[in-house]
């Protein structure tokens, strides 16, 4: 078993003509993600990479429905094409950077309403291995495995997982949050579902400063019953300044790197102080 | 972006909130004449984007005789590291009573909240951990709910009319904070004496009219025109990786270590040769006696990284000591074009981030 995406999990990728959407739409095939179509507007009748684009999701549905659509549109149109993946009984991986923040608080709403999941914005997405990828992320450094991981952050997420790759811990499925303030699912959703993930035992999460979800999460991870590590990012990272992710800043003395590992620290869950130690503590 | 108060202030007089009357200068010209009409008693506010003005001496009451020596000693002097280039200066209030009313961005429910108090003038963040029990939080969408929760209070129509002016500015200028702490009572009035209004980043393209990245240093709005993330820091260190999260990861290992990085440089998702000549450009303002460079490429090809640190090198004839950990796509060319240039590559991030402190 994997968490939220599978084997059988239907795909349509939107923005699917792009430079990036195409790139991606092509690894994602490759491999093995049942991608059913690409929705573009005004490009409907194309193809790319042998899949067949719509002008609309409604269309990209009635010709062969899907569980997921993976956004590639620029940040500014992004909260209409969620909409209209919502609209269309879709759930989410927002890959798009840069989404303003009522747009994200709207599109979070309207999956809420419609009970359905979103996964970012800013992320590069989810990967089940060797069942299904809806993401970014390089395919080559990941190995199956029982440790399932969450994280905030992108490149960093591929170290920690080539480390334990090359160390022989495989992973069932890793799942990037986004970097943003406003997400979607998050890192408790997302232990609740590995919990319950027969496949998985044992979970990395690679959190970062800014906010208080590390915090929220320490304090529910106080009654788990799977093993779980943490990394966290930005120890050393200003106040007040923005460390690349839209997220990930410290303001009016919250959300630093100390507060977060302490709280985890008080319920007895284990800190990598290096990335390194993730391993070592996962052995 | 953070607004300084003058500007939140006069958002807030465009939307008829009350404010003080005053006047905003960047220097000392007709200083008298322009002070005509305002009252003996007044405040002088340095406009700087830091908190706690006050006790750091950013903010002094004044009669109205002594206002320009206040102002020749604020304008141009530094407080908590920023100059300060423009003076508000206002009628001092007589205070009956203190507000705090603001709509913050609650990241965990998703949703915008409306949060008011009856004991303004203090930090929130104290209160709220002191007496949570003083600060009321509501929803801002249900207007009628706020009218009904807010009518038990003093001057409750009016805070329920100001909260409702809030939440249509938050949503015009798409701001992720609007705050007005103290919204002071005075002759019957509530009066907005301070302002913080905070735009979200990723919004500004919606509005231009707003001057961007003036909390930027002039190298970081430099380095954001090029698509780079970059903050400097106060080390000797320079470090650029890919990725927001790996180039944090960086600067924490290179500490464990004990070096001290000079800078937080991420070039991005798939940056081009000049993209990374750009970045070391940036990286040796901060004249850094070594740099690493940290790279797991995905998207990123490794041999355009190598390329621009050539480029770079031969261009500007710079041979400052470099670390560089390099793996991923097209790893084998990016060494070998590094190697041939007698620039040492490694694999293991923490192992390099060892190396460069050395």
């Amino acid at each position: 078993m994997t968490i939220l995406i599978d084997k059988k999990t239907k795909v349509i990728v939107q923005g699917a003509t792009g430079h990036q959407g195409s790139f991606h739409t092509k690894l994602m095939k490759e491999y093995g993600t049942n991608i059913t179509a690409g929705v573009t507007p005004k490009k409907g009748g194309q193809e790319v990479h042998g899949i067949p684009v719509f002008n609309t999701v409604k269309e990209a549905q009635d010709y062969n429905p899907a569980d997921y659509s993976i956004l590639f549109v620029p940040a500014r149109f992004a909260k209409s094409a969620a909409f209209e993946a919502l609209d269309n009984g879709l759930n989410l991986v927002i890959i798009s950077e840069g989404i303003p923040i009522h747009d994200s608080i709207e599109i979070m709403n309207k999956a809420k309403e419609n009970a359905l999941t979103v996964i970012g914005p800013n992320t590069p997405g989810i990967i089940s291995i060797n069942e299904c990828k809806v993401g970014i992320m390089p395919s080559h450094i990941f190995k199956k495995g029982k440790v399932g991981i969450i994280s905030r952050s992108g490149t960093l997420t591929y170290e920690i997982v080539n480390e334990l790759s090359r160390n022989n811990l495989g992973q069932s499925t890793v799942l990037g949050i986004g970097g943003d303030p406003v997400i979607g699912i998050d890192f408790i959703d997302a232990l609740k579902l590995f919990e319950k993930d027969h496949r998985t035992e044992k979970i990395v999460v690679i959190g970062e400063i800014g906010g208080d979800l590390e915090e929220r999460t320490a304090k529910f991870l106080k009654d788990y019953s799977k093993y779980v590590v943490v990394y966290i990012a930005g120890r050393t990272a200003p106040p007040d300044k923005r460390m690349g992710h839209a997220g990930a800043i410290i303001s009016a003395g919250m959300g630093t790197a100390r507060s977060k590992i302490d709280k985890f620290m008080s319920v007895g869950i284990k800190v990598a102080q290096l990335p390194s130690e993730i391993v070592r503590l996962l052995k | 972006m953070k607004l300084n108060e003058y500007e939140g202030k006069a958002i807030f007089k465009k939307y008829d909130i009350s404010v003080p009357n005053g006047l905003v200068i960047s220097d000392l010209n007709k200083l008298e004449e322009k002070l005509e009409k305002l009252p003996i008693n007044l405040v002088v506010k340095s406009q700087i984007l830091v908190a706690g003005r006050k006790k750091a001496g950013g903010i002094i009451f004044v009669d109205k005789k002594n206002v320009k020596e206040v102002a020749s000693s604020l304008l141009g002097s530094k407080i908590k590291g920023m100059k300060v280039e423009k003076l508000l200066i206002e009628e001092k209030l007589d205070i009956e009573k203190e507000f705090y009313i603001s709509l913050i961005v609650d990241r965990s429910d998703k949703k915008i909240y409306l949060l008011i108090s009856q004991e303004g003038g203090v930090d929130i963040e104290d209160l709220s951990k002191s007496h949570p029990e003083k600060i009321l939080k509501l929803s801002p969408v249900n207007e009628r709910h706020i009218e009904e929760t807010l009518s038990k209070l003093h001057n409750g129509d009016k805070l329920a009319l100001i909260a409702k002016i809030l939440y249509k500015i938050m949503k015009d200028y798409d701001a992720e904070l609007v705050e007005i702490n103290p919204l002071v009572e005075s002759k019957g009035r509530l009066i907005a004496a301070d302002s913080k209004i905070i735009i979200d980043d990723n919004s500004l393209f919606r509005h231009p009219e707003l001057k961007m990245n003036r909390e930027l240093t002039k190298i970081e709005a430099e380095a954001a025109e090029y698509g780079l993330n970059y903050v400097e820091l106060d080390g000797d260190i320079g470090v650029i990786g890919n990725g927001a999260g790996l180039v944090m990861a960086t600067l924490d290992i290179l500490d464990y270590y004990g070096g001290k990085a000079a800078n937080f440089l991420d070039v991005g998702g798939g940056a081009s040769i000049e993209r990374m000549e750009k970045a070391l450009d940036i990286t040796m303002t901060k004249n850094p006696k070594k740099i690493i460079i940290n790279i797991f490429g995905g998207i990123t090809k490794c041999d355009e990284i190598a390329k621009g640190i050539i480029n770079f090198r031969k261009k500007k004839g710079i041979t400052i000591p470099m670390v560089v950990r390099i793996i991923g796509t097209n790893e084998r060319e990016a060494k070998k074009i590094l190697e041939e240039h007698g620039i040492f590559c490694m694999d293991s991030m923490e192992a390099a981030i060892k190396k460069v402190v050395e």
